[in-house]
């Protein structure tokens, strides 16, 4: 493979530091009588891809930075947001303008930092050299190859596969006119695969996000240890009250939407829980692929308990939970990293097993959820159960979590959970 | 000065000339793409609250063959073009100050006047004693696109769209409900707007009583505009070349799939976003997907149409600069039928009647899908009963399709509005449909 790409320029994060604050300086004329705040991002990174139902590797290369402006009152109760692509004083003008220009009452305001936080805050991973174009490429094929050797063991194959692989460098500037100045630097990969889980004709394709902060941990194996190579037929789940059995991938769905529904800025304190549900959100993990020391406007993070086997004790909300998904996107109150505890607690291997699920969330506040799995059954096949459903409100199913199983694993989705156990669920084929 | 058409200078312009020249002839497929884009966003509710997001983003890649590395910078200007089309020496300053190439009059229209329009619709239809909350949205883009190629083709696209999206909840005594009315706005007058108000509020009203679907196979009928949605998903995303490619589509070419009478073609020419050119600067056409109920057509783009020994269809976009190109739907539409849309619903025994629909899963390989229902009633012995509470769709593209059998002749677009998320690439796109009934789809509640 000869990718041509260029070498592109190296993101040195005190650089882009100093460019936040000049642009600041320079824009605070169109903020006069507003907190204002500056958020600069660089990101730099290769991806290589396989076209199409081929082996010819595709190489995407280059450099992105943008910058967004976020504009308070000061009484706190209005403010303003744009952003453009690029780091130029043109881009920084047009954005101060129009965040000045559209300053709102809103239901649900962030505020800017500063005032008595104005010491720099740093919070930057170790350098290390990303891996190029080469160095991806290996790691795909290999990864290619291991699942082409799955695929071509059942006896439906149809192209399962590994897509992309991807490292990324980013490099976050904050600044504001109450004086707050962090700096934030990242190095990471990613991966997408996709299989079918099971040799049947019915059996959707599920996508996998594998994350890594290094090439040389990004492992696809967990991911293919999953996927069934042996005989499998579609049946029907046990009716009735039951255990389940929830794997890490598919409690990973779960933690993320149930999270979101009990314990977001609204939540309820104190509302009982299952003793399985023992969750924290926590930035500063050391397997958290987002989050840090300080959250994406500045304020301290650090990890908080949202829930301890017994209630509900805290929510994602205030400072120290703002996220942004990308410049573009003003900061909004969202997990980090999610923590699911109770290694090893609950005895594992009995109850049928959830390994995908998906949540459809209804007015009425009882979700249905789509669960695929399979249960233990003596014989050749493997009994598998596609699109069954339970029928839960989501405080009903967090106090169904009475316990976890097995090691906490890290899913790639901003969760390490273990296996969770459910007990006196109904499932309808 | 600008090129008013394009959103691009004349400087631009003959930069991105410049730059896809030093291109040379290139492989097939190698270009320098460009772009500009706004986004804006507002939100309002009857509380007061309002919410406005304003974003530029813009970049350049160039790819040098038609399945070949890419680079890709943002905020181009003459020098970024250069740098990327130049020899692979060096590096761009990172703080460099460029000589803008686009040149994108502002929006001048007051989002939140149309939104204050849409909620006076609302709050004026609102029964007396229940209590109504309402949130309007107006989410719009504008996209100015260069495909230049070192075969001297330069090609520029402008795509725009605007929509909005009404929310509605509704609590009267111990009952609540919701309802969902879209738009896309054109030029012209608010009427539609304050009648997407209305609309929305007169259905919260009439859903609070709301009961439960009963589960199994029912016959399924789509109102106007929405059940493209379900087609958009089970045809047209297995007729992504790619995917066909990959041998991730169960539907075969030449296969009879429907009945006589469905054809579903992709014209990336209408709805909202539609463009004249796709990211690779070839020009779009309309492409027959399925024809009297025989798969007939794939969507391509440049490098798929080479595998495959045929012609682009037009159809390779790309979410950003930053993204490969993949083949993607633009207008996905199935063809009005002839039959009368009362009469279609008095062919159902027991079904349900479908208003609004959202996407949750969707896979060609397997031929299944699985949608959300937000608004729906039962229809009962031919006739339209009582609204229904929210329910899963289970659809089987084999099933589903054979069993289309009856397509009405009230043509309609985009009732629901999506954007058409593939491969973490989104992309907007529009649907289009008749009332249509499918015999066969699984419902659970």
């Amino acid at each position: 493979m000869t990718s041509e790409t260029r070498a592109l320029p190296a993101i040195d994060a005190d650089a882009e530091l100093d460019a936040a604050s000049r642009l600041l300086d320079r824009g605070l004329g169109f903020a006069a009588g507003l907190r204002a705040e500056l958020y600069l991002r660089a990101s730099r990174r290769v991806r290589v891809s396989w076209t199409g139902g081929g082996r010819e590797p595709r190489v995407e290369c280059g450099l992105e930075r943008g910058l967004a402006v976020r504009v308070v009152d000061e009484a706190g109760q209005r403010s303003g947001f744009a952003a453009a692509s690029g780091a130029g004083e043109d881009a920084a003008r047009w954005a101060f303008r129009q965040a000045a220009a559209s300053v709102f009452r809103t239901s649900a305001l962030v505020p800017v930092g500063g005032g008595e936080v104005t010491s720099a805050k740093i919070d930057r991973e170790p350098p290390r050299t990303s891996a190029g174009a080469g160095e991806l490429l290996a790691w795909l094929r290999e990864a290619s190859d291991r699942v082409a050797a799955l695929d071509r063991r059942r006896t439906r194959a149809r192209g399962a596969r590994v897509f992309w692989v991807e490292a990324g460098l980013t490099a976050e500037s904050l600044v504001t006119s109450g004086g707050l100045r962090t700096s934030r630097l990242r190095h990471r990969v990613w991966a997408l695969g996709v299989a079918r889980r099971w040799d049947l004709p019915a059996a959707p394709e599920r996508p996998r996000f594998l994350t890594a902060k290094e090439l040389a941990d990004l492992d696809a194996g967990p991911w293919l240890a999953g996927l069934g190579s042996g005989a499998a037929r579609e049946g029907l789940p046990r009716s009735g009250p039951q255990r389940l059995t929830v794997l890490p991938a598919a409690a990973a769905t779960l933690l993320r939407a149930l999270v979101r529904a009990l314990h977001g800025p609204g939540a309820v304190m104190g509302i009982p829980v299952g003793a399985g549900w023992r969750v924290r959100d926590d930035p500063t993990h050391p397997e958290a692929m987002s989050g840090g020391t300080f959250d994406d406007v500045g304020a301290p993070a650090a990890p908080r308990t949202l829930a301890d086997g017994e209630s509900i004790r805290d929510r994602i909300a205030g400072a120290g939970c703002f996220r942004r998904s990308s410049f573009r996107d003003p900061p909004a109150p969202e997990p980090s990293h999610l923590v699911v505890e109770g290694e090893g607690r609950h005895e594992d291997g009995r109850g049928d097993v959830v390994t995908d699920l998906r949540v459809v969330p209804a007015e009425s506040g009882v979700w249905t959820l789509l669960v695929d799995g399979y249960r233990e059954r003596p014989g050749p096949a493997m009994e598998v159960f596609l699109g069954a459903r339970m029928r839960l409100a989501p405080a009903d199913l967090a106090r169904a979590v009475v316990g976890a199983a097995g090691p906490v694993s890290p899913t790639g989705e901003g969760v390490s959970t273990p296996t969770l156990v459910l007990e006196g669920v109904n499932l309808e084929g | 000065m600008a090129d008013t058409q394009s959103g691009i200078t004349r400087d631009g312009l003959d930069a991105i000339r410049s730059a896809s020249a030093r291109l040379g002839p290139g492989g097939p497929g190698a270009h320098i793409f460009v772009e500009f884009r706004e986004d804006r966003r507002a939100v309002l509710d009857t509380s007061g609250a309002r919410e406005s997001v304003l974003t530029r983003l813009s970049g350049a890649t160039v790819r040098r063959t038609v399945a070949g590395p890419s680079d890709f910078l943002c905020d181009p200007g003459p020098a970024t073009l250069s740098y990327l089309t130049g020899p692979a020496v060096g590096a761009v300053p990172l703080s460099r100050e460029e000589t803008p190439i686009f040149q994108v009059p502002a929006r001048t229209a007051d989002p939140f006047r149309i939104l204050e329009r849409a909620l006076d619709g609302a709050l004026r239809e609102r029964p007396g004693g229940s209590r109504l909350f309402a949130t309007a949205r107006w989410v719009a883009f504008d996209q100015v696109v260069a495909v230049g190629r070192g075969d001297g083709v330069l090609v520029t696209d402008r795509r725009q769209g605007s929509r909005i999206r009404l929310d509605v909840s509704l609590a009267a005594g111990a009952r609540e409900s919701t309802a969902t009315v879209e738009r896309v706005v054109r030029g012209g007058g608010d009427d539609d707007i304050v009648t997407a108000g209305t609309e929305a509020a007169r259905r919260a009203a009439v859903r609070l009583a709301a009961s439960k679907v009963p589960s199994g196979a029912l016959a399924t009928v789509f109102e106007p505009g929405v059940g493209g949605v379900v087609l958009h998903e089970i045809v047209g995303h297995a007729l992504e070349a790619d995917t066909v490619e990959r041998g991730a589509s169960s539907l075969a070419r030449g296969e009879r799939v429907a009945p006589r009478g469905v054809s579903i073609t992709d014209d990336p020419r209408r709805g909202r976003g539609a463009w004249r050119f796709d990211d690779e600067g070839n020009a779009a056409r309309a492409t027959l997907l399925l024809a009297e109920g025989r798969v007939v057509g794939r969507l391509y783009d440049q490098r798929t149409a080479s595998v495959a020994g045929v012609a682009t269809t037009g159809h390779g976009r790309r979410a950003s600069f930053r993204d490969p190109v993949q083949p993607r739907m633009g207008c996905t539409v199935l063809v009005a039928g002839s039959s009368d849309r009362d009469e279609l619903i008095a062919g159902v025994r027991h079904g349900v009647l479908v208003r609004r629909i959202d996407a949750l899963s969707s896979d060609p390989a397997s031929g299944t899908a699985v949608f959300r229902v937000t608004d729906a009633d039962g229809v009962t012995h031919g006739r339209v009963s009582e609204p229904l509470l929210p329910f899963v769709l289970h659809v089987r593209t084999i099933d589903a399709l054979a069993s289309l059998d009856a397509v009405a002749d009230d043509l309609a677009f985009d009732a629901c509005i999506g954007t058409c998320l593939r491969d973490g690439q989104p992309v907007p796109t529009s649907v289009g449909a008749p009332t249509f009934r499918i015999g066969v789809v699984r419902v659970s509640s």
